[in-house]
């Protein structure tokens, strides 16, 4: 009976789990399979017949190329470097320095951010980026998205800065060392790996934003990838879905790397970022 | 005794003071350590002697007071300005480093150039007998080569001053033993006048020129290991020193007698203060048959043979009281004990801890 249930209950779970992998494999399969699709459909099929013709088209729309291969790059590596360098800053002083309330604000930053963001901050940010004149500018579109992005960075890396033992940073002051050379030497090397966690998430989000770019870039030769994407639609509205995969797929691949990159150099770890690494 | 002048020390505190909010951690610390000296700060967990090293460090500012080093006012000076090395409780290598750049970093910093800064590391390194790893990261050499390694960091660019923030206790006791003697003998080699905080006694005495017991902030007492063991000032020095420490029984001081629960021994010329405390140290007790006069009858509690000696523990009263017995052999022993002390060993201690004799 026992054996039974337990079988009974082993294929149940495995039955599910297959089931929700399936739902998110589908449409991976669809982006590695449709654009090589010469009639590429709604559908994941075995491509036929095969071809590349679809990738041909792709960099003839050189609007498309140039919003994925500058803008998007501009715009998400701006970001990036924007976040993981102000967060890490920040959550330094903020894990560092003795003040009253400090974890309040820290939760406060963060919860007010998962609030007032998106839609409901568009208005206030065009009109906040119009009077700075940042309107259609990479930099306010990379503005925008760090500010979006830091409270939760600060947040992921303040875990790091506090798994830092003080004494690293009080052995470095008394063997000699000018605040800014111990930050340099010592706290920057260890803080290293969540700076590059930081790093990628804001990377990823930055580079799958629609709404900010779409709102606040005007000409067609500054708008990103995800904006872009809209010239493979037809005139009648109908999106043309062999360039659309193709597109899709290229456009995901920088990620892709970038990640890889990342783990084969640092290695992804969530929380306490120096184990291995210390004694 | 040796307190907070100027002329007579190297290392100089002046009514030292740290207040961390409402606590107070150091409390008005006057001492005075001389040049070459290796000094040791003993006392409990919490009684600000790590403070105070950090003080001296300038890895804290002090609330009140002054501190000098060299006959100059490093008070308000930052930690690089005063020339001083620390050796931390955990090491503090860091791990993104080998040990060739960790040992070498108070000299990068200095701006020393990459070829003197890897021959002195090196010099440094076959000194302390590691010049093999430099090349690895700390986390790739044992527990006894990291503190060798944070040692010899502070070695490299020859401080005026060591500072040790109980640098043993992460190693295990076999090899604390070898580091302790490593240690000591390094100083004296080098003859950096040296503060060494620790919380075990037996580190201190061994080591130390002299120590300072702290409790609560305060220094209780500043002597030579011998002086402060044999002539503890308050009863709370009496009882952090020794393992076991001293015994001590409540009692009362009256007509030239210490008069204990069920005992009273007999002390020409003691002070008739009332309430006292007698103290003995284990190995100043022996045990007798026989109630004899002047003896303690006590009731066994434990015998615990320790291969040389054997440590026979009796409760006299209330108090728990320990006798070391210089033998191998197990004595036999019935419920009743009776515990004759040495008078001449004997301490006092008034009401308020204060020594009498």
């Amino acid at each position: 009976m026992r054996l039974v249930r337990f079988v009974a209950v082993r294929a149940g779970f495995v039955a599910v789990a297959s089931l929700i992998g399936l739902f998110f494999v589908l449409p991976l399969l669809w982006l590695l399979t449709a654009p090589f699709n010469a009639q590429a459909t709604l559908r994941v099929e075995w491509p036929s017949p095969f071809t590349l013709r679809n990738f041909g088209d792709v960099f003839r729309n050189s609007f498309a190329i140039r919003a994925l291969f500058l803008n998007s790059i501009l715009q998400a590596g701006g970001t990036m470097l924007g976040t993981a360098v102000i967060a890490t800053l920040a959550a330094y002083a903020l894990s560092r320095l003795q003040i009253r309330g400090r974890n309040v604000l820290v939760y406060l930053l963060v919860l007010f951010s998962s609030v007032v963001t998106g839609t409901a901050a568009m208005v206030p940010i065009f009109l906040l980026l119009y009077y700075l004149r940042l309107i259609d500018t990479h930099l306010g579109v990379i503005l925008v998205l760090t500010g979006g992005l830091l409270p939760t960075g600060i947040f992921l890396m303040r875990d790091f800065v506090e798994s830092v033992p003080r004494s690293y940073e009080e052995s470095a002051l008394v063997s000699g060392a000018t605040p800014w050379q111990m930050f340099r030497d010592v706290v920057l090397p260890v803080l290293r790996p969540g700076m590059m966690v930081v790093a990628v998430w804001a990377f990823v989000n930055a580079w799958g934003n629609f709404l900010i770019p779409a709102i606040l870039i005007r000409s067609p030769e500054k708008m990103p990838a995800p904006v872009a994407i809209y010239s493979f639609y037809t005139e009648g509205g109908t999106p043309v879905l062999t360039l659309i995969s193709a597109y899709s797929l290229l456009y995901a691949i920088p990620v892709v790397v970038l990640y890889l990159f990342v783990n084969w150099r640092y290695g992804f770890r969530f929380f306490g970022g120096i184990k291995g690494g210390g004694r | 005794m040796n307190r907070g002048s100027r002329e007579d020390g190297y290392i100089v505190l002046q009514g030292l003071t740290k207040h961390f909010g409402s606590v107070v951690a150091v409390d008005r610390v006057d001492l005075a350590i001389a040049q070459g000296e290796f000094f040791a700060l003993l006392g409990p967990s919490g009684c600000g002697k790590t403070t105070t090293l950090r003080l001296i460090a300038g890895l804290e500012r002090p609330t009140a007071g002054r501190i000098f080093i060299g006959g100059r006012d490093v008070t308000d000076l930052v930690p690089r300005e005063r020339d001083v090395a620390m050796v931390f409780q955990d090491y503090a290598l860091y791990p993104h480093m080998t040990l060739l750049e960790n040992i070498g970093y108070p000299l990068k910093v200095r701006g020393v150039s990459r070829k003197e800064l890897v021959a002195r590391v090196r010099e440094v390194a076959e000194h302390l007998k590691i010049e093999d790893l430099l090349d690895r990261r700390p986390s790739q050499v044992s527990g006894g080569q990291q503190q060798r390694a944070a040692v010899a960091r502070a070695l490299v660019h020859e401080p005026k001053v060591f500072l040790f923030d109980e640098p043993l206790s992460n190693l295990d006791a076999k090899l604390r033993l070898e580091a302790r003697a490593f240690l000591k003998h390094l100083q004296r080699e080098v003859g950096v006048t040296t503060v060494y905080v620790t919380h075990d006694q037996a580190e201190a005495m061994a080591m130390a020129d002299r120590i300072g017991v702290m409790f609560a902030g305060k220094i209780a007492q500043v002597g030579s290991p011998l002086d402060v063991y044999r002539e503890p000032a308050t009863v709370e020095v009496a009882a952090f020193l020794g393992n076991p420490p001293m015994n001590l029984i409540p009692g009362r001081l009256e007509g030239g007698e210490f008069v204990g629960p069920g005992f009273r021994i007999p002390l020409p010329g003691a002070p008739s203060v009332g309430e006292a405390f007698l103290g003995i140290r284990p190995e100043h007790l022996r045990l007798a048959d026989h109630g004899e006069l002047g003896a303690i009858p006590g009731r066994l509690y434990a015998v615990q043979p320790l291969g040389p000696e054997v440590l026979v523990t009796a409760q006299v009263g209330e108090a728990t009281v320990s006798v070391r017995l210089f033998t191998e052999e197990l004595p036999r022993l019935g419920d009743e004990v009776w515990l004759v002390v040495d008078s001449a060993r004997v301490h006092l201690f008034d009401a308020d801890g204060k020594r009498l004799r």
